[in-house]
This record gives structure tokens, C-alpha cells and sequence, in this order.
């Protein structure tokens, strides 16, 4: 949320305006000062800046994006893209859903809740994406199949651990750093779906996908403030190598996962 | 639909053909021990033409913890 009396800034506008290679630090800075009173985080700043600067996320190069600009202007790609995120984000919120009930200090446990019901929510999303962009496209029995992604967490509920997932454990600096990092390459996925489904979706369509896109982006930002939050609080407890260390490992690690899916190294 | 032509000849060459096709896609699958499944040729054709079907959400960590390494 912007400050009382200040005028709103356009993140997404900022970052898409921003060259490939400055989004991870910029979409960081944004989601910091979307809160209200903006965040400082100093500590967490600097470490992001400097993991940055050393392993450079393949996910903020003009590469990457071009493979996502290439592969999307095909629709059956990109509807098949929006089911599979669909998927992700319903298992994901299962895994927070998981973490949130193992977690043992109150604050913490209702951020990573809320967290895990947005995701549950997103997942719906996606194949609200999914409809407005390509009405009639998905075999109309496969659809109804496709509303159980979402698992359906509300704050009503209370957190459990879910069946299968890995996350049953207190969370540490160390999941949030990796939370935080993910929710970025997330954030960046946005601009490059919302070039994607205005070259596919029907006009008449348009504003409502832009919607619903729009959501989804403030959702990870507020996603990448808290966990930052959370890890400025905890910066201490980083372990050998301090928070500049742990966030450079974890950055490195999910740049390896990110290569691993393309099956090659992406760089500009 | 963009109406002006994209500045990547590979891009905009797709996108006239997308055009030509009238926009047409379809999608068939199923939930399968709760997982989707996607018809195999829909995707066998889809790997030939775009082989990275990836740029997947993450929003929860991303390395599984091994019971008993808390």
C-alpha cells in the first residue's frame, strides 16, 4: 500500500519500463515500498543486491523473456502454460498451507497463512485467465475437472499439514529467503503473461484478464514484502556467511532450477 | 489481437499465422490421481514446435526439507 497522501506508484508500469537485467532488484524495491509505512530493510537490500550482482538470475535477461515472447504466440502454449501455473500455484499453497500450521509464533503463522489462501485463490485465477483468453478452447468436461487445483483455503480455516507435502517443519530465514526469491521470478512472469494474453485475448475479454492480472501482480508484491520483512527480522539467525551468504546461495540454487527447467544455461 | 506488426520477424510471423487460423485452440485432458493430464499428441505436437513449456509460479519454497534436518 503507497503512503497516506502520496500518489500511487505504477509498478507494473516501473518494471516493465525497467531493462530485463535490473527487475529483480527493482520489483524488491517496489514491493518494499508498496507497504504502508514503505519498508527499509537495509539488510535485506544489500543482500539482494549483492546476490544480484554475483549470480545473476537468468529470469532477468532479454533471453528469457524472449523464449516466454516466442513460445506464447502460440495459444495452445500459452493455455496449457496458464493450466500448468494453475496446478503450481494450488500445490504451492498446499505447501504454505503446511508450513503455516507448523509454524509457532502467531504473526508469522497468520502472514504464511494468508499467503498460502492468495495462492489458492491465484490458482483459481489462472484458469479465470485461462477462460476470458480462450472461451470454448478447453474440452468443457476437462474444465470442470480443472476447478480442483485450487484447494480452496479460506482465513476461515484452520492450517494443517497436508498429505505429501515436504514442508512440514518451522519456518526459518532460510524458506522465506527462498520464498522471497521465487515470488520475484513470479512477479516477473506477470509482465511477460500480460504481453502474451493481450496478443490472444478477445477485446471484449480484455479488461476483465487485465483485472485479474493486475491482482495477481499486487499479490506478489505483497508476497516479496513480507517475506522481506520477515527476513530482515531474522537476518541474524542467517547462520555462517549472514544473510548476504544465505541469499546468495539461494539465489544460485534456484538460477541452477531455473536453467534446469529450460535445460540450458539463459543469459543475454 | 495486436494490429501492428511486432518488431521479432519470428514473433510476427507466428502471430500472422495464429491470425490465419482463425485464433482456434483446443484443449483436451483429464484429472488423473489428481494430477492433469493433457491429451499426449496435444502435447507431443506442442513439444516439436515450442519445447519449453516451463515459466511456472512459484510462491513457496523451492528445496523440500528432509525430515529430521530442522
Amino acid at each position: 500500500m503507497a503512503a497516506a497522501g502520496s500518489p500511487r506508484i505504477d509498478a507494473y508500469a516501473v518494471l516493465s519500463d525497467a531493462p530485463p537485467t535490473d527487475r529483480v532488484a527493482i520489483a524488491a524495491e517496489l514491493a518494499l515500498s508498496d507497504r504502508d509505512p514503505p519498508l527499509d530493510c537495509p539488510a535485506y537490500r544489500a543482500a539482494l543486491r549483492k546476490a544480484v550482482s554475483e549470480e545473476p538470475p537468468p529470469f532477468s535477461t532479454e533471453a528469457y523473456a524472449k523464449i516466454y515472447r516466442d513460445s506464447s504466440v502460440s495459444g495452445k502454449w500459452l493455455a496449457i502454460s496458464l493450466i500448468s501455473n494453475a496446478q503450481r500455484e494450488g500445490q504451492g499453497a498446499g505447501d504454505l498451507w503446511t508450513l503455516a500450521a507448523c509454524a509457532d509464533n502467531e504473526a508469522e503463522r497468520q502472514l504464511i497463512k494468508r499467503h498460502a489462501v492468495d495462492e489458492s485463490r491465484h490458482a483459481r485465477l489462472y484458469l479465470a485467465l485461462l477462460d476470458l483468453a480462450f472461451p470454448d478452447a478447453v474440452d468443457p468436461a476437462f474444465r470442470k475437472e480443472l476447478d480442483v487445483v485450487s484447494p480452496g483455503f479460506t482465513m476461515a480455516q484452520e492450517p494443517s499439514v497436508v498429505v505429501g507435502s515436504p514442508y512440514a517443519t518451522r519456518p526459518t530465514i532460510d524458506l522465506y529467503v527462498q520464498m522471497n526469491i521465487a515470488e520475484i521470478r513470479t512477479t516477473i512472469h506477470h509482465l511477460l503473461q500480460r504481453a502474451a494474453l493481450a496478443l490472444h485475448c478477445p477485446a471484449a475479454n480484455l479488461p476483465r484478464a487485465t483485472k485479474v492480472l493486475d491482482s495477481l501482480f499486487r499479490d506478489e508484491l505483497s508476497h516479496v514484502s513480507y517475506t522481506a520483512e520477515l527476513i530482515e527480522t531474522k537476518a541474524t539467525a542467517a547462520g555462517p556467511g549472514g544473510l548476504d551468504g544465505l541469499y546468495r546461495r539461494r539465489l544460485a540454487d534456484f538460477n541452477r532450477i531455473t536453467n534446469d527447467e529450460f535445460g540450458m544455461t539463459i543469459h543475454d | 489481437m495486436s494490429s501492428h506488426k511486432h518488431p521479432d520477424p519470428v514473433v510476427a510471423d507466428a502471430i500472422t499465422k495464429l491470425e490465419d487460423e482463425g485464433r482456434k485452440v483446443q484443449i483436451i485432458g483429464q484429472i488423473k490421481n489428481g494430477k492433469i493430464e493433457i491429451d499426449p499428441s496435444d502435447l507431443a505436437d506442442l513439444a516439436a514446435k515450442h519445447p519449453n513449456l516451463v515459466f511456472l509460479a512459484m510462491n513457496s519454497p523451492f528445496d523440500p526439507v528432509v525430515p529430521g534436518s530442522d
